[in-house]
């Protein structure tokens, strides 16, 4: 008979992943996959990018499920792998923009700018100041900020519970959601004045 | 807490993450500072709005393709793991007459070889110091060391005299 894994915590379910069993993954995935896709996307801004880092992610949670210990939690190293996967990809989409700017001529670097600025103006005002808006802004944040709003605003979780997935001091949870929100006032002010 | 820090406190104000002090305090500047009123209404009203974002969901097929892959990962583990086996332990190696009939008489061959050598004259297997281990020996002997042995030779020489 197939076991009722719903009653079990993430640590006792990650215990039995590392004996092989699907079942218990499965648990792990139905739990988290809603929650680390939202993370993803706070990096990426791209739902079927986003989706395929998820899938990733829980690709290496199966991959080295032997080599998480018990002393941090399932939910911190989960999101830890979610996190790697998000900052690597981002980093060659960035690599490979910069890359592909860099072989323009100096002509085409100011049409191309102006143009990807407009692009990306007229997509905001179109949404005005909703979600589209919103995400953008949050995928603007500098790192640490970002991370933070993301699980905070977006994921729900209490300023303990960040402090304990970040390993960040109460105070600096608390003083960087602050300041993130703040910065996401500012950057939605600065680009509708800038369009 | 006062005008000066009101703004750091905003965000934790809106989340219920104050102490009750902190609360308390924060509300009483809330409702005497028209100022402190219009940061806090900003504030929350983004709150409002980052949190009613719509959740995103993964698709239908998300857990189907995500199986498939570990499924490819653990057959593709397996088949590593069969192929170095299968290269290193052939299943039916004892089958083959031609390997079986070799290794069964390279064992016999081993174990008659052995039992000759411990039941006949050891002589042949005892080892005794050649000459080269005598001059490795003195030559790892310095100097210090060789007079103070001339000497002591010297002093038996005395002690067998005297007896």
């Amino acid at each position: 008979m197939r076991k009722d894994y719903s009653k079990y915590e993430d640590e006792e379910l990650i215990k039995i992943v590392q004996k092989g069993d699907r079942n218990a993954f499965n648990e792990l995935v139905v739990r988290y996959e809603s929650k680390i896709l939202n993370f993803i996307n706070g990096y990426m801004n791209n739902f079927e990018m986003s989706q395929d880092l998820a899938q990733d992610t829980f690709y290496k949670i199966w991959k080295n499920a032997d080599k998480y210990q018990p002393i941090a939690k399932f939910k911190t190293w989960a999101y830890t792998i979610a996190k790697n996967c998000a900052l690597t990809e981002y980093r060659k989409i960035k690599r490979r923009k910069t890359y592909a700017f860099s072989q323009l001529s100096r002509d085409d670097h100011e049409f191309t700018l102006e143009r990807l600025q407009g692009e990306e103006n007229r997509e905001l005002s179109n949404d005005s100041e909703t979600v589209q808006q919103i995400r953008w802004a949050i995928s603007q944040l500098p790192g640490d900020f970002r991370e933070i709003i993301i699980l905070k605003d977006i994921q729900e979780h209490s300023y303990d519970e960040i402090s304990s997935i970040t390993g960040l001091a109460l105070g600096t949870v608390k003083s960087r959601i602050n300041r993130g929100r703040q910065k996401i006032k500012e950057i939605i002010e600065q680009n509708r004045r800038d369009s | 807490m006062d005008r000066n820090n009101f703004e750091e406190h905003v965000s934790a104000y809106i989340d219920n993450e104050l102490s009750k002090e902190d609360r308390k305090s924060f509300e009483e500047l809330l409702e005497s500072d028209s100022e402190c009123r219009e940061i806090y209404n900003g504030m929350n009203q983004l709150v409002q709005k980052i949190s009613s974002l719509p959740k995103l969901e993964t698709d239908a097929n998300f857990r189907v393709k995500l199986n498939r892959q570990i499924d490819n990962y653990e057959k593709s583990n397996i088949s590593i793991v069969s192929k170095l086996k299968r290269l290193l332990l052939p299943d039916n190696i004892l089958a083959k007459p031609a390997i079986g009939l070799s290794i069964s008489c390279a064992a016999v061959v081993i174990i008659f070889y052995m039992s000759f050598n411990s039941t006949s004259d050891n002589s042949g297997l005892v080892l005794t110091p050649s000459d080269s281990e005598d001059e490795i020996y003195y030559s790892n002997i310095d100097s210090t060391d060789t007079e103070q042995y001339e000497n002591d030779i010297e002093l038996t020489k005395g002690v067998d005299e005297r007896e």
